[in-house]
């Protein structure tokens, strides 16, 4: 069915599917980097101190491909918030992972203000990086992407 | 047409383009985070799964018929520390520290000639005294633990009067009341405490700026016995 023939319930849902999906995206990718950041010698790659820009690398892919496949700007500032709220459960999550095979070490209501607080700067990284490969994505987007489908709606607009 | 035929369709519009990248980063992101978690779930099941089975003997060279030591004996204490690695980590055993106390008799019963520091300890039998004989803590050449299996390290330690004059003297007064009074010198009861620390070998070592935390989630540290002091 062409997509301006799609009942504005349908075009709303689909728009939160895919900020929520994209949110995701953000979130699984700071909170990798939240726990990366602050246990890097059980992560993957392990190694006796975070690396800086391994952790801008894979932030700044991830921010750019999101910005990419955003729609509008709206949708993009929703992903940037959502995926923070879901960077925190991310990272928690795996700071928790052990409890999967039955190992309980701590106490699991510490984890996320233990994670805030040893990873404070690095939620603060996310986000920016996040909003700036975000922007840059969506940029880029209508750079490429959209000017190439309406190069006559633009021209007949100037008229 | 199947699911790929339409993925494949999809592959025509730019803007698919970018879902298949972000679908395919996704992917990527999600087996960093599930590696990692492995990680460290293997890390900290080391960390509480890990056991040290120890076992220690106390034996006297030196001595007189009732067991009371002479000035020229000594006090063997060997300690033989078991771990057992159920994890899939590699570790190694690095360092131990030791506490061995003997019942100091002639101070419970008021006889000590010798002045000394015990550790007191009371419980529903009564309040016993304990005279620190062997203490001390040391770096070994890292003993390996592999992944499911076990290290062992025997090590002795020898107390006489050159090595420690105030503690010998101390466990020669000790051995010398009981040979007086129960008739064994050497049937004193003694309490021991190891500690030993045992490296994740298999993860770098943290930075000198690292956070306290990541040195003490690379290195396990294991108790056994009561620490009277």
């Amino acid at each position: 069915m062409d997509r301006t023939l799609a009942s504005p319930t349908r075009t709303k849902t689909r728009s939160i599917v895919r900020t929520v999906a994209l949110a995701a995206v953000l979130g699984v990718a700071s909170g990798y980097v939240i726990f990366y950041g602050v246990f890097p010698v059980s992560g993957v790659p392990a190694s006796g101190e975070a690396s800086v820009p391994w952790m801008l690398v894979l932030l700044g892919v991830t921010s750019v491909l999101v910005g990419l496949a955003t729609e509008n700007l709206s949708e993009m500032i929703f992903e940037v918030f959502i995926g923070l709220l879901l960077s925190g459960v991310v990272a928690t999550a795996m700071a928790l992972s052990p409890m999967i095979v039955g190992v309980v070490f701590v106490s699991p209501d510490s984890v996320p203000a233990f994670l805030f607080h040893y990873g404070f700067l690095l939620f603060v990284l996310g986000f920016v990086v996040d909003l700036v490969g975000t922007s840059t994505g969506l940029a880029l987007r209508e750079r490429y992407f959209l000017r190439r489908r309406r190069p006559l709606a633009v021209g007949s607009e100037r008229k | 047409m199947g699911w790929v035929g339409r993925l494949a369709s999809r592959w025509k519009y730019p803007e698919q383009r970018v879902w298949f990248l972000v679908a395919g980063w996704a992917v990527v992101l999600a087996a960093l985070v599930v590696a990692s978690s492995a990680s460290y779930s293997s890390v900290i099941l080391a960390h509480t799964s890990v056991e040290l089975t120890p076992s220690r003997t106390v034996s006297f060279r030196g001595t007189t018929s009732a067991g009371a030591l002479l000035a020229n004996g000594s006090v063997n204490l060997t300690v033989t520390l078991t771990v057992l690695n159920p994890s899939s980590r590699s570790l190694a055993l690095s360092s131990i520290a030791y506490k061995s106390w003997i019942e100091d008799l002639p101070m419970e019963t008021g006889h000590a000639i010798l002045s000394r520091t015990d550790e007191v300890v009371t419980n529903e039998t009564g309040t016993y005294y304990f005279f620190k004989a062997f203490l001390g803590s040391l770096d070994v050449v890292p003993v390996p633990i592999p992944p499911r299996g076990s290290g062992t390290v025997a090590l002795s330690f020898v107390l006489t009067r050159n090595s420690d004059a105030p503690r010998f003297g101390v466990v020669q007064e000790i051995t010398a009341y009981a040979a007086q009074v129960r008739g064994n010198g050497t049937v004193m009861p003694w309490v021991h405490w190891v500690q030993v620390a045992v490296d994740v070998r298999d993860l770098p070592a943290p930075g000198p700026d690292a956070n306290p935390f990541l040195s003490s989630l690379i290195r396990i540290v294991l108790e056994d016995g009561p620490n009277l002091g």
